[in-house]
Order: C-alpha cells, then structure tokens, then sequence
C-alpha cells in the first residue's frame, strides 16, 4: 500500500502501523429492525472513488481515525 | 529476596553478570569485566516502575502534548494522546506508589530498555522508521509505532550524547532485546548494566 494516513496524535504514519476499520456508516437507532442491522453490518458501498472510512492506528496511540481515501489511487485528501 | 524473574535472557558474549536485588527484581548493575567505551551500551530497565495515566486534563497537567515527553529528574513522562500519559519511573523509588487510580501499573507488564551513547540515534534508526530527530522542536521525543511487527514506544531524550528508551510488552522482550543487539552489531553496542547507564544519566540528563 503506497500511502501514508496523518493520525492527528502520531502524525503521518505507514499504513501498516493501522487495521482498516471500513466504511464510515451510520449506525441504526435503537429501534431499527433486523433488516436495517443486517444491512448495516454485512453490506457496504464498495465504491470506486473517494469514501470516509475508519483506521485504527494499534502500532500507535490507539485511537480511531477517520480517513478520506480514494479506494483506486489511494489518494488521501482532507474533507 | 528475588520473586520475580528478568524480562530478557542475556547472550554469553555480555560478560559475567554482577546482579542485584531490587524490589524482587533481579537486577544487573554491571558485568565483572568493565565495559569500556562504546558506540551504544543497551540497559535492560524492565524493574523500573512503569504506568498509564488516564484522566481528563492530565496531558495539561504535565504540560505536554502528543508526541511530546519530559524529563523530571526522576521520570520520564510522555504524551501518547490527548487525556493519557506514560510514566518511566527511573530514580523513583522501586515499589510503584501511585498518586490515584486514574494510573494503571504496568510495571510487569513491559520490558523498558535504555539505548545511550554516540551512536544510539544510528542504531534507533535501524529500528525504527519514524523520524526520531525531528528538526521543529528540541524537547524530549515520544513515539508510539511498530518494529519487526511489535508495538513500542521510544522518547528520544535529546541530552547531549544521545540517549533512548524504547518499550514494549513483556512477552516480546526477549525479540526486541535481540532486534536491538543485531541492529547494534557494526555500531560498537555493548550490553551493560544499570550503574553504566545511570553514570551516562547524571553526566547528560540534567
Ligand atoms: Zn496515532
């Protein structure tokens, strides 16, 4: 992978110091039926092009960061 | 008496070991050749106490923000995040006393490994591949990051002769003691004990 994510603890840092955490989504509510949690967990958009997604840096400080990258060139640009 | 075991396995080329006890912790305070000059002397410091601090505030109350750390005269104190802190208690006494609960001891739970003298930062960077010499500020260095696939921590003690501690879990202490002996081969490491690298703390850490 030839890219670098800015955790805004550590600063920029390979990307194999993250796991990838997927898709930023939005979790359903307390009452959301099976369905929408089935769909929540278990489907994504798998788009070609830029999406907000979740980095956890486990070889750094330990925190969750979200990342905005294109999943073709791996570009990575702020919001 | 000694009732607890040491965190790493020192090759036979290191000399004969004169131990001491410290707390439970059988600790080696020199080898009974001296030392001698060398390019990078690596201290095992695993006895030393060692804790997480987690509360609201408590990166301001140290005065310390990610990535950086302090010297104190007795410990070394980094930021890894906003709201935690690491302590490196290196002159306190053995017997980890906390201030509250917001600190977590970790003490048994990693290996602290001192790597000072002039060829330490060379050696660093065999093992490291963040910037540890970063030109935009001079205070004390904290970094949180891999080496041969084991988390660490490394401050980067910016005295005057170069001077390191890295950190990792007790369980790799064994893998990263030996990661830092090969990366140390052409660079004039010797192992030595605790009264070498409390020498070279006086003489260089004020
Ligand atoms: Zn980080």
């Amino acid at each position: 992978m030839a890219f670098l994510i800015d955790c805004p603890n550590c600063g920029r840092r390979n990307p194999y110091e993250f796991r990838f955490g997927g898709e930023c989504k939005e979790a359903p509510g307390p009452d959301a039926d099976l369905n929408t949690w089935c769909e929540y967990l278990y489907f994504n958009e798998n788009m070609s092009g830029f999406q907000q997604e979740w980095w956890y840096h486990n070889m750094g400080c330990g925190d969750w960061v979200k990342v905005r990258r294109n999943t073709v060139t791996h570009e990575i640009t702020e919001d | 008496m000694i009732t607890r075991a040491r965190a790493v396995q020192l090759p036979s080329w290191a000399g004969k070991p004169v131990e001491a006890e410290l707390g439970g912790w059988p600790v080696v305070t020199h080898f009974e050749a001296a030392t001698g000059a060398c390019g990078v002397g690596l201290t095992d410091l695993s006895h030393r106490p060692k804790a997480i601090a987690q509360a609201q505030g408590i990166d301001t109350h140290f005065a310390l923000t990610p990535g950086r750390a302090k010297w104190d005269g007795q410990s070394l104190i980094a930021c890894p995040k906003p709201a935690h802190a690491i302590i490196f208690d290196l002159n306190g006494a053995i017997e980890p006393q906390w201030p509250d609960s917001t600190y977590t001891d970790m003490t048994e739970g990693w290996v602290l490994l001192g790597i000072w003298g002039p060829e330490a930062l060379g050696m660093m960077q065999r093992l490291i591949t963040v910037d540890l010499e970063p030109r935009t500020f001079n205070e004390p260095l904290y970094v949180a990051t891999g080496s041969h696939g084991i988390r660490v921590q490394v401050i980067n003690l910016r005295t005057q002769s170069p001077g390191f501690i890295i950190a990792c879990a007790r369980s790799h202490g064994q893998n990263l003691f030996e990661a830092c002996l090969r990366a140390g081969t052409q660079l004039n490491l010797k192992i030595t004990g605790t009264d070498d690298f409390y020498g070279w703390l006086a003489n260089d850490c004020k």
